[in-house]
């Protein structure tokens, strides 16, 4: 008859199974690199904060990186619980078609509103106000704030990823592991979309840690879409081993559609600019994301 | 007892804390992840972390910091791969085949195999409370439970892994 597995034992079991496991040589310098990046991004990140400050948006701006909260007043049962809302953001980095979802030369704003209550809750709706269309509402499915601290999803951007002239919504819905998953909203024969990439809502990786790192760029000439990406294959003081990949997509209505897939394996350091190419954001005005 | 960390050079508190606790936690992500190389870039994200953050405020105990970031991101970890293994691109299929190699090396445990067939809560309870032998009250409180909910997870787990590992009475 199986019995319950005694505590001391299983403790054994464990400590033979991991005992052999120990730090490779420099994975301290490894997390001093990373230091150093971390503190790189969060600077770069201030002077983008103070240039948009400066620029005259700073409202704006704020709302767009820290979400605003509105928790739900007395009586208010039934009404979202909290809002998330984003509007043009800093004049320094916008082009001529940033915040204009509906392509009529005028900012429009957005904002996030949950859907459920509390703090497991995954249903969201993104209220698109656009000054030709009115007022759109999207729902979409993101993770929880508890999963994805602080406040769940949030508006990241509105830039004109695919060159025709409206500016899509970038939103974060998931993160973890200094990784974000960020989908995009886009406006296709005047209704605001989510849009669809192998055939699920899409859900682009951004940023990453020390073994692997994903990001992605619009605004090519044809407008293609791109997501690019490592990851180690080898990770040792001595020898890093990395494989790099990069798609890219056509826009076809609200569908990201493949086009050509490239994939290599590349011997670099973890700071080599051959690895940087496959990192970041580079679509307009979006910020680059810095995790905690 | 508060502990600042200030990179100075030569023997820092940070080298310290690393020198004192990096392999302990290194372990730890790597029962909860089952890989090595998934665990090795938990850990080193948590104290990339951890120094970040004590350049921004104190931090009472920057081991309970570290233990809390691991088991956070180990969670956040898991997740975050079983959505990459439906989106990834073909580089990052390839990049899981080298933690393949290193789930090998651990398979040859038949305790990893069984800890890895588990629910991820009740891995992360017997974990933490039998191999880093932690209070159940400081359990609770790292994977944000009650202590009943942490005494559920971990005598369920223990009859699974009797039952994986074929303990007879």
């Amino acid at each position: 008859m199986n019995a319950s597995l005694d505590p001391d034992r299983l403790a054994g079991l464990l400590e033979d199974a991991v005992g052999s496991v120990r730090p490779r040589a420099g994975a301290l310098d490894s997390i001093r690199r990373g230091v150093r990046r971390r503190r790189a991004m969060h600077r770069a990140a201030a002077v983008a904060a103070a240039v948009a400050i400066f620029a005259g948006g700073a409202i704006a701006y704020a709302a767009v990186h820290s979400g605003t909260a509105q928790p739900a007043g007395p009586g208010s049962r039934g009404t979202p619980r909290h809002i998330r809302s984003a509007s043009p953001t800093a004049r320094a980095r916008m082009s001529a078609h940033d915040w204009d979802i509906d392509g009529d030369g005028r900012p429009d704003s957005a904002r996030i509103v949950a859907l459920g209550k509390g703090d497991r809750n995954t249903r969201f709706e993104l209220v698109v106000q656009m000054s030709s269309l009115g007022t759109q509402r999207v729902p979409f499915t993101a993770a929880s704030p508890i999963k994805s601290p602080p406040n769940g999803p949030r508006i990241a951007g509105s830039v004109d990823a695919d060159s025709d002239g409206r500016a899509e919504i970038f939103v974060m819905i998931d993160s973890g592991a200094a990784t974000q998953f960020w989908t995009i909203f886009k406006l296709v024969s005047n209704r605001v979309t989510q849009v669809i990439m192998a055939g699920r809502p899409v859900r682009l990786p951004v940023g990453g840690s020390v073994m692997d790192i994903s990001g992605f760029s619009c605004g090519h000439p044809r407008g293609d879409f791109t997501t690019y990406g490592y990851g180690a294959l080898t990770y040792g003081a001595r020898s890093q081993r990395w494989s790099v990949g990069r798609d890219t997509y056509r826009w076809e209505g609200a569908r990201l559609v493949l086009v050509s897939r490239h994939s290599r394996t590349i011997r670099a350091s973890s700071a080599s600019p051959r690895l940087a190419k496959y990192a970041g954001i580079s679509c307009g005005g979006l910020p680059q994301y810095a995790p905690g | 007892m508060t502990v600042y960390l200030v990179d100075q050079g030569g023997t820092d508190d940070f080298t310290g804390l690393f020198v004192g606790h990096y392999q302990q936690l290194l372990r730890l992500a790597v029962l909860f992840l089952g890989d090595v190389p998934a665990a090795e870039a938990v850990v080193q994200e948590a104290f990339i972390r951890v120094h970040g953050a004590v350049r921004r405020r104190r931090i009472e105990d920057p081991v309970a910091y570290l233990r809390q970031t691991v088991v956070n991101l180990s969670r956040s970890d898991l997740r975050r791969r079983l959505i990459a293994r439906k989106h990834a691109p073909r580089a990052m299929t390839e990049a899981a085949s080298a933690e393949d190699e290193a789930h090998s090396a651990l398979a040859r445990y038949e305790v990893i195999r069984a800890l890895r067939s588990i629910p991820a809560r009740q891995r992360e309870a017997v974990v933490l409370r039998y191999w880093a032998d932690l209070p159940e009250g400081e359990v609770a409180r790292l994977m944000g439970v009650s202590v009943g909910t942490v005494k559920g997870y971990t005598s369920r787990a223990l009859a699974r892994l009797g039952q994986l590992l074929g303990e007879s009475a």
